[in-house]
């Protein structure tokens, strides 16, 4: 197993997340974090891609902990698609993706068959091969996370590790985009990371769930087993039946409603 | 603070504690503001005691003293209480609309197209400085807000907050590079000139005020027929106006308010400037958002620091008395240094 | 994949103005024309193929002198200072992937200046050769002030490095006043020094600047690739393996040297370092290969039409060059306000 965190105390801005939270990534599976806003999710993920340096415990990669290795290291063996993304103004797709080989290239030099090579198969996995000289403003919103995602293969590390990939996009880019992973998982063997918002795209996509609530694992493991009632219940403080969904057999959760409840007490008198 | 009133006996209480807090804060800052005018008035070359300084201001004696006060010093603390006073007021309207905490009139341009004409009309055409100074801020200050509300207004995407505090902030840069240049090019009284940049009363005269004041009056007044509006603006473009409010004429009047104020009070002191930032941020310590109470206590805890400012000023320097500006400006700049450094601060 | 309905559509390529690179060796190529062209604009009109010819010695020694000893440094400088600024607003620029980011807004330009006019108007008999010095600790005083305070949690983010900025300049400038005033009898000649003008330069002035112009330069060219990386966002290009703060901490010193070092010869222009990238950015595009010498290129030209202008326009009355180039640079800036925000 490549990559796990252990004992993790992890701060943001002051605000203490998680206190001795410890996970492990299994290879060759796709796992999702899920979990409220605040729950530590992103953050944990951030620790795991070192852009976050814990207080205390240790992220372990490849064997060693993972500050031993330089940024550039690191990035050869594990990559990160973060949730903020600036692409620069009016840049192709190509000349996005190019990106990505940037911890493989020397500084000084131009681009070997091998990069080449890299962004070719990036492009050509994620479908924007034709779409390599339209500028990135241009495209739609699950273009658009295809082409950061391209620029993400194109690092060519087998470990890829995502933040919430799909918020913003519309329910059809979010399949698009989720069913491109699912593929890179299955015919690439690429290990994928993924938070989630979204509870039942997180139980169709994943082999392994982890359930996260004010930083501590509530649970993890194969959703079928692991999502339950009493889980929603604990972590998102929802009643909720679980279903199979008609085609995958994957679990699904659908929310039981509240009655909004009419406070009956006297209304004082104004000051 | 909102205008909604809660529900519950905790609300209630709160709201109290609110206005008491409101209540003491205008009583202390009331206070400041006197003894600070009668401290400005007594202190100088010539130290005049209390009872003198009443006597010459409501009776026109003829002792050294009463006339020093009546002459020297009484329109000197005057034009202290109404240019602070009009600074602030247009700082806090200005970080009003532009829901920008590092909003002051000097953003807006108002300030320096107010300088620019000055420094034009007393370097190149002499004749018009002293009283018509001010009609002649207006008109800077008021094409320079024009300027910076036009290219907010009509840049692509329409009128935002940023966007005001940034068109103004180019303006000023270009109207600063002007005053310099022009200082230089034109003029063997730079000093001279420089003193009223940095912004100060002390050469203030009775004219000065009779000029000034009708316009900050005017201004003041404006500023508080806007205290509802602004209110209701400070909840947002869209709450607003489905509320029914009409932003854009708000908007438009608040800058006039604006121009108002920081024209005429430059006319006749200078760019004093930071007031306009310093004084809202402690007046809402105090009272909150809410403009009804915040305007008019801008208007006197502005007066205070401008009459303490000048104070200090007289004395900071052994051989020269330096105009307030020079003490304002320090402070006012610490504090924008330390708003910067917050996260809330983006516009 | 599917297809989207917006790929089936005529795809417009991203517009680039034809070989980036030939535009940057054009520019040069204007700056040398406007160098030689402005020649003989000044106090003293030397008409047009006498002043080339004067350059080289033949000529009345007036024109001669004129020429080699007054105006020639000046273009020198124009040239030098624009490069600098140019260039190092542009770093910034990237770096805080602002577009009214400059060595003015985040306190160098000020802290340089107050630097140098402590000296001069405190300690007046002081050697002028220590001006520069004085100027170099002001600017990276200033700097460091800028970035302890915007520094938070192990990092910054591009507007507090602005704001914070904005607010230090603010500050030098409110001392400076202060000195100004203490020291009433100097202000005519510190405020000159103060708006930009080039009017008492020397070569001496140009000797001190070309080795830091000529240093510093070529040392941005390794970080450009670090620098286009960064464009794409903190995260992702710690992700990458671009060492992001260190990166930054670099090329900002690099970029204050530069500025500070114009400031010392050239007093504080305003307004140059703020443009030239800005139109840079439009001609070549976001590539810092490119933009950087692009935007050097495009300061020298502003600076050396300014300094013409404000050189000939009003003869004998010495417009600063700071105050054209201003007066210049405001139009397009307005233009940008209007387009980009």
């Amino acid at each position: 197993m490549r990559l796990s965190g252990s004992n993790l105390a992890l701060h943001y801005e002051d605000v203490v997340v998680a206190r001795d939270l410890s996970i492990e990534i299994p290879d060759g599976q796709v796992s999702v974090l899920i979990g409220p806003n605040g729950s530590g999710k992103s953050t944990l993920l951030r620790a795991l891609s070192r852009l976050l340096k814990p207080k205390e415990g240790a992220v372990v990669l490849d064997g060693k902990a993972i500050e031993q290795y330089s940024t550039k290291e690191v990035a050869r063996r594990l990559a990160i698609l973060p949730q903020v993304l600036v692409a620069p103004e009016s840049i192709t797709v190509a000349e996005l993706v190019a990106y990505g080989r940037f911890p493989q290239r020397r500084s000084i030099g131009g681009m070997t068959d091998e990069d080449r090579a890299a962004i070719e198969w990036a492009m050509r996995v994620t479908g924007m091969l034709d779409l390599r000289d339209r500028g990135v403003d241009h495209l739609s919103g699950g273009q658009r996370q295809r082409a950061w995602i391209a620029l993400v293969l194109a690092q060519g590390t087998d470990l890829i590790l995502l933040d919430e990939p799909t918020t913003f996009l519309d329910i059809a880019y979010q399949l698009e985009v989720l069913e491109l992973l699912r593929h890179l998982n299955e015919a690439e063997g690429k290990t994928i990371v993924m938070v989630l918002h979204d509870i039942n795209m997180a139980c169709e996509y994943s082999h392994r769930l982890f359930a996260l609530r004010d930083g501590k694992l509530i649970a993890q493991g194969d959703p079928r087993v692991v999502l339950t009632s009493t889980l929603i219940r604990e972590v998102f403080g929802i009643d909720a039946h679980i279903l199979e969904h008609p085609t995958s057999h994957a679990p699904m959760c659908v929310p039981i409603a509240v009655p909004h409840a009419v406070d009956h007490s006297p209304v004082p008198a104004p000051a | 603070m909102s205008a909604v009133p809660a529900a519950g006996a905790g609300a209630a209480s709160a709201a109290l504690a609110r206005r008491i807090r409101a209540a003491a804060a205008f009583a202390a800052f009331t206070a400041l503001a006197l003894g600070g005018f009668v401290w400005s008035v007594s202190i100088g070359p010539e130290h005049i005691g209390f009872w003198t300084i009443v006597q010459g201001t409501f009776v026109q004696g003829h002792s050294t003293g009463q006339l020093i006060v009546h002459i020297i010093r009484l329109p000197r603390a005057l034009l202290a209480v109404l240019c602070g006073g009009a600074f602030a007021v247009a700082g806090a309207v200005m970080q009003s609309v532009t829901r920008n905490p590092l909003g002051a009139p000097e953003i807006l341009g108002v300030t320096w197209g107010a300088a620019v004409v000055a420094a034009i009309a007393t370097t190149i055409v002499p004749s018009l400085a002293g009283v018509n100074a001010v009609w002649l801020s207006f008109a800077g200050g008021g094409a320079a807000a024009l300027l910076v509300y036009g290219i907010a207004r009509y840049g692509r995407g329409g009128m935002s907050p940023a966007r005001l505090a940034l068109a103004g902030y180019t303006i000023t840069l270009v109207l600063w590079g002007l005053v310099q240049g022009i200082l230089i090019a034109f003029t063997q009284d730079s000093d001279k000139f420089f003193f009223w940049l940095v912004g100060g009363v002390t050469t203030a005269e009775w004219r000065q005020v009779h000029a000034a004041y009708p316009w900050l009056v005017g201004g003041f007044l404006l500023a508080l027929l806007l205290a509802r509006p602004l209110n209701v603006l400070a909840l947002g473009d869209d709450v607003a106006r489905g509320l029914g409010q009409n932003i854009g004429r708000t908007r438009f009047l608040a800058l006039v308010c604006v121009v108002l104020l920081t024209g005429a009070a430059v006319g006749v002191a200078g760019p004093i400037a930071f007031v306009g930032l310093i004084v809202p941020h402690i007046v809402r310590k105090f009272v909150g958002n809410n403009h009804l109470v915040a305007l008019p206590l801008s208007m006197i805890v502005g007066a205070a620091l401008v009459l303490y400012a000048d104070i200090v000023a007289r004395h900071l320097d052994s051989h020269v008395e330096m105009p307030c500006g020079v003490v304002v400006a320090p402070i006012g700049s610490a504090l924008f240094i330390y708003l910067a450094r917050r996260e809330k601060v983006v516009a | 994949m599917s297809a989207t309905p917006v790929a089936a559509a005529a795809a417009p390529a991203v517009p680039r103005l034809g070989r980036p690179g030939l535009v940057v060796i054009g520019l040069f190529t204007l700056c040398l024309l406007a160098a030689f062209g402005t020649m003989g604009l000044g106090a003293v009109r030397v008409p047009q193929p006498h002043a080339i010819e004067a350059l080289f010695g033949h000529g009345t020694p007036d024109q001669v002198r004129t020429i080699r000893d007054y105006e020639l440094p000046r273009i020198l400088i124009a040239f030098l200072v624009g490069i600098g600024l140019g260039v190092s607003g542009g770093v910034i620029q990237g770096l805080t992937r602002n577009a009214l980011a400059a060595p003015d807004t985040i306190g160098v330009v000020k802290g340089a200046a107050l630097g140098a006019v402590i000296l001069l108007l405190a300690y007046p008999r002081a050697a002028l050769s220590y001006l520069p010095l004085a100027a170099f600790v002001g600017g990276i005083a200033a700097m460091a002030v800028v970035y302890l305070v915007a520094f938070r949690h192990g990092g910054t983010t591009p507007v507090r490095l602005v704001l914070v900025g904005v607010a230090v300049s603010a500050f030098c400038e409110s001392v400076i006043r202060y000195v100004m005033l203490h020291e009433a009898k100097g202000i005519g000649q510190a405020l000159v020094w103060l708006s930009g003008s080039l009017a008492s330069i020397d070569m001496q002035s140009v000797y001190q600047i070309l080795p830091w112009i000529g240093v510093l330069t070529p040392l941005l060219a390794l970080f450009v690739y670090k620098l286009d990386v960064m464009g794409l966002g903190d995260d992702m290009a710690a992700g990458l393996g671009v060492p992001v703060e260190w990166t930054r901490r670099i090329t900002l010193v690099i970029a204050v040297l530069l500025a500070s070092a114009c400031v010392s010869v050239a007093g504080s222009i305003i307004f140059v370092s703020l443009i030239s990238p800005q139109i840079a950015r439009r001609l070549v595009g976001s590539r810092h290969g490119l933009l950087l010498p692009a935007a050097g290129a495009i300061g020298s030209l502003i600076l050396l039409v300014s300094d013409a202008i404000g050189r000939g326009a009003d003869a004998p009355i010495e417009l600063p060059a700071g105050m054209v180039a201003a007066i210049i640079g405001a139009p397009y800036f307005v233009y940008l306000l209007m387009r980009k925000l």
